[in-house]
């Protein structure tokens, strides 16, 4: 039974005969077709590392305060030190393990919450109607007035922060999941599977999700960089992370006033910034041609 | 149409109000409110109680913003608790300033990036397809705030010149107001050229490979001719709507670049606003620049559908 099947397939198509490549072939294939997109993955394989391990690499106690203020870059201090004679290096390093933090936690439960809330407004119609008003509501506004109105009522703890952000970043997500799940219910298996009796939860989950996955899962990609930006953003208006915790917005506005004589208090927090949003956007692009079915084969 | 645009104008109303609703009960959760701010140093209880009683403040929130949105309804939109000025007044004066600031934001950033996306897209993977999409991807990853801070503190050392700051209207002196405004512009423009880059960069490859640039170069005309008459004009539709679009974004947006720059724009009136608990300039600004979004973008749609005669909406 099971021999006369293998050969039916084999004889139907010839190409099944010969080995699949083993994963490492097919990574080292597409690893070859995005040369950009190794380097991107390169650079944000640096910044995992910083976030992981950073307390391990730092040479100082980020917070600790010396009376040699405002050291040029030694061998002692790598990157020198700040204002009140903090280790630079291990405060950059701390403040990027915060910015980047921030970011990715603050994406991935606005994508979540979004790609959630999208599929059911799109699935159950009275709640539709509502929600999309509401959403056209948010979206009026501009993004970064509704994340200052927020921070400023629940105030500035690095929890808020990650609540704000995840909130500012969900109803596009809703729009842009509830469109794609729309157009997946559509299709005859749904319909199928209505048919058969499966539980709206189940033709979301099993069915709907795993379609529209790609779509949110690029979004999620190619916004890490911009949400890394936006809390830099913050950070720099004040509005973010306070003192004495380090984040690299809110070193980059503190050196303000030095920027001529003390240049590597702004030197290293702007490279680490610019340097880890290119790493992810680099990254996030490669992974958009690679799972975006429209774009396969363009380039 | 016709029934379309009425549609889409009849939700007006409904977002503003959900909108204004929405951010006057969410303000007043803030613990403290503006009078903490105004009596400072000469704070009693009685004082302040006595100046809560003036600016209507011991009413409950429910019973507050509905008398500001009747009056909102004739035209009086209140007045700020901080200044006691009329916050229409404030709006009127400092609207001129962000949407100048928009405007040429906008259109630098048009002028630049879209020659860019094209030539990039006709050099495809040549150098300097190559350069310009490096030069967009390194702009990207640069944060607008770290470039404004090099366009302010560097030229003075290296070149001794100082960025003129301090805002002069433009009927005042057109001269001064433009070099107040370069910077600025410059600086928020390299923010958003990147993404309007790469989308002219595709839409122009798309269009590139159609018959009829293949016919109009069939035909013989100069490649000149058939990128500007017949490549650039079609692959612009999706282009300008996303210009469109970046421009009601852009109108709240400014926020970052008016605080460095200090322009007395309308996105530091409602920072301020919103710091200061000012209840009623928070509320007017989110029903101002609400309207102005929700408009922007149905004229951008309607544009839309007509430079895109196969688009109707219903």
């Amino acid at each position: 039974m099971t021999e006369s099947a293998a050969l039916a397939t084999g004889a139907e198509d010839p190409a099944a005969l010969v080995a699949r490549p083993g994963i490492w072939q097919r990574l080292g294939k597409t690893a070859r077709s995005q040369p950009v997109g190794v380097f991107g993955l390169f650079l944000t394989l640096v910044v995992v590392v910083i976030v992981i391990f950073g307390p391990y690499l730092a040479t100082h106690e980020p917070d600790a305060e010396t009376t040699n203020l405002l050291a040029s870059p030694s061998g002692e201090h790598w990157f020198g030190t700040d204002l009140k004679g903090r280790d630079y290096f291990s405060r950059t390093l701390a403040g990027g393990r915060i910015t980047v933090t921030i970011a990715v936690v603050s994406l991935a439960l606005g994508t979540a919450a979004g790609t959630l809330i999208g599929m059911v407004s799109a699935y159950v119609r009275f709640l539709d109607l509502l929600l999309q008003r509401l959403i056209d509501a948010i979206l009026a506004l501009p993004g970064l007035f509704l994340i200052l109105l927020f921070i400023t009522v629940f105030g500035k703890e690095v929890q808020i922060l990650i609540y704000v952000l995840a909130l500012s970043v969900t109803p596009p997500l809703v729009r842009i999941a509830r469109a794609a799940t729309l157009s997946t219910l559509t299709n005859p298996y749904v319909e199928a599977a209505e048919v058969v009796g499966a539980s709206w939860l189940r033709i979301l989950l099993r069915h709907v999700l795993p379609n529209i996955a790609p779509t949110v899962g690029t979004i999620f990609a190619v916004g890490v960089g911009n949400l890394m930006l936006v809390t830099g953003a913050l950070g720099f208006l004040g509005l973010g992370v306070q003192p004495p915790q380090s984040e690299w917005g809110q070193m980059i506005a503190n050196s303000r006033q030095y920027v001529a004589s003390a240049s590597h208090l702004f030197i290293y927090p702007a490279i680490g910034l610019a340097l880890a949003v290119l790493g992810v956007n680099l990254l996030g692009d490669s992974l958009r041609d690679l799972w975006d079915p429209r774009l396969r084969g363009t380039t | 149409m016709g029934t379309y645009i009425l549609r889409r104008l009849l939700l007006v109303p409904v977002t503003l109000f959900i909108l204004s609703f929405g951010t006057a009960m969410v303000i007043r959760l803030t613990p403290g409110d503006v009078v903490d701010y105004r009596l400072q140093n000469s704070y009693t209880p009685e004082r302040a109680d006595a100046l809560r009683e003036q600016l209507g403040l011991n009413k409950g929130p429910f019973e507050a913003y509905f008398s500001w949105m009747s009056n909102a309804f004739q035209g009086d939109f209140g007045s700020s608790f901080v200044s006691s000025k009329p916050v229409v007044d404030e709006v009127k004066r400092r609207f001129p300033v962000t949407i100048e600031l928009v405007v040429l934001t906008v259109l630098v950033q048009a002028f630049v990036a879209i020659p860019l996306g094209a030539i990039a897209a006709v050099r495809q993977n040549g150098l300097s397809d190559h350069s310009i999409r490096i030069m967009s991807v390194l702009v990207l990853a640069v944060p607008s705030f770290v470039v404004a801070v090099f366009a302010l503190k560097f030229p003075p050392i290296w070149w001794g010149w100082l960025p003129p700051l301090g805002y002069v209207p433009f009927q005042e002196d057109p001269l001064r107001n433009m070099q107040v405004y370069s910077i600025p512009v410059i600086v928020g423009a390299l923010g958003l050229m990147a993404t309007l880059i790469r989308l002219t960069r595709t839409e122009m490859l798309e269009v590139l490979r159609q018959d009829y640039v293949r016919t109009a170069r069939s035909k013989g005309l100069q490649q000149v001719t058939v990128v500007r008459r017949h490549a650039l004009r079609n692959a612009l539709i999706p282009v300008i709507t996303v210009l469109g679009l970046s421009f009601g974004g852009a109108l709240g947006g400014v926020v970052i670049i008016e605080q460095i720059f200090s322009l007395p724009g309308l996105g530091l009136y409602a920072l301020n606003a919103v710091q200061q608990q000012d209840y009623l300039v928070v509320q007017t600004f989110v029903v101002f620049s609400g309207f102005m979004f929700v408009m922007v973008n149905l004229v951008v749609d309607l544009v839309y559908a007509w430079l895109n005669p196969r688009i109707r909406y219903s």
